[in-house]
């Protein structure tokens, strides 16, 4: 009998049938949200759990962003380094690292968010498909994505010879969260409900009157003059929601509303604060206009959007 | 959050407007494209809209 650690090595090595494997990407997700044992219970729960995480707001950081969908993919996975000795035994002397470089299409409107993704270390879910979204567990048993480097490289003129796209790559930050860490939802999405925001900034059109202010709600875009107002699509149902201003250093003083209305003429929301707390600041005062959150405009079928807020001067 | 009231599509914060009489609110929010009638229409819609809900009458028996 054989006095080995060979039985202490690993674990039983029965293959399951049908287990679960990678498909092709379709889509990353990317940031650190994360997902308790409670989220991810049952599949319904971690669905909904899912989105609510694409609409929190910039700045949460348990926010996740969805880049575009993927339409092509290039293994750039480091192979595994062997080395072998005199007589030709070969040892692995380092494990592969995966990495992957992604075709989106992305207009440059959309290459500027991504661009700020260039260089960052950033946990990624990776969305395959086969409708399965893998991440990992972190130590604590949440759900979580792996830390990849993220590589952006924007879409080139064209060549007439070759199609072109936006590139994105990833690279590993941990090999283990390949494999030994590896976990997968086996979700019912399809790309169409993994869909990023777009920011509206919001604007004054012309000069206020007291305490009366003109609000203009923009998305910009990379074409010159070329911003969408979204005030024909969302303008009353936005209006009809519930907005915040506050003073003070800090803005934490809370100056009242007292009306919000539309402007047919200007393509605006009219926005009135009580006049009495208005005319009290000093003159130079700052204000901060605070608009409703993505989860508030999404439950009033205002989707896709989040609002930035704005600082008025009286 | 404040308690707003749509009226002919003009969102009034109705907290607000219960602090103030009716004829400071009509002159607060004159501004819009309402009429005096309307803007007092509107007061007394926010008015309601924070008044307290009146108990039940008990039953004796």
């Amino acid at each position: 009998m054989a006095i080995s650690l060979c039985g202490l090595v690993g674990e039983n090595t029965g293959a399951i049938d049908c287990d679960v494997t990678r498909g092709n990407p379709a889509e990353l997700i990317v940031g650190s949200g994360a997902f308790s044992s409670s989220d991810y219970a049952d599949s319904a729960t971690l669905k909904a759990a899912f989105l609510t995480k694409l609409k929190l707001q910039t700045g949460n950081s348990e926010k996740l962003f969805p880049f575009p969908v993927i339409q092509g993919t290039t293994d750039k996975t480091e192979a595994a380094k062997y080395g072998s000795l005199g007589y030709g035994l070969q040892f692995k002397l380092l494990r592969s690292k995966p990495g992957y470089e992604f075709d989106v299409l992305a207009g440059s409107t959309l290459e500027k968010k991504l661009i700020k993704f260039d260089g960052k270390q950033i946990p990624i879910f990776i969305f395959d498909d086969q409708a399965q979204i893998w991440g990992k567990l972190d130590a604590s048993g949440n759900f979580v994505g792996p830390k990849w480097l993220v590589g952006v490289e924007p879409r080139p003129f064209g060549d007439a010879q070759n199609p072109k796209s936006t590139k994105i790559t990833i690279s590993l930050i941990d090999a283990a969260d390949f494999v030994e860490n590896a976990v997968v939802f086996q979700s019912d999405f399809s790309t169409s409900d993994l869909v990023g925001l777009k920011d509206v900034v919001l604007s004054e059109p012309q000069a206020h009157a007291s305490n009366v202010y003109k609000i203009k709600m923009t998305i910009p875009t990379a074409i010159l003059n070329g911003d969408i107002n979204i005030f024909d699509t969302y303008g009353s149902a936005i209006a009809a929601l519930t907005w915040t201003a506050f003073t003070g250093a800090t803005y934490s003083t809370s100056l009242t509303i007292t009306s919000i209305a539309v402007d047919n003429t200007l393509k605006a929301l009219t926005v009135t604060f009580d006049s009495t707390a208005f005319t009290a600041l000093s003159s130079g005062a700052k204000i901060k206009l605070v608009s409703p959150t993505p989860a508030v405009l999404d439950a009033a079928d205002v989707v896709g959007i989040e609002i930035g807020s704005i600082i008025l001067t009286k | 959050m404040p308690k707003f009231v749509n009226y002919e599509g003009i969102s009034f914060n109705a907290e607000w407007a219960a602090t103030k009489t009716e004829k400071e609110f009509v002159e607060h929010e004159k501004h819009h494209s309402l009429t005096p009638t309307q803007l007092k229409e509107a007061y007394k819609l926010c008015k309601e809209a924070v008044k307290p809900e009146e108990s039940p009458t008990p039953v004796t028996t």
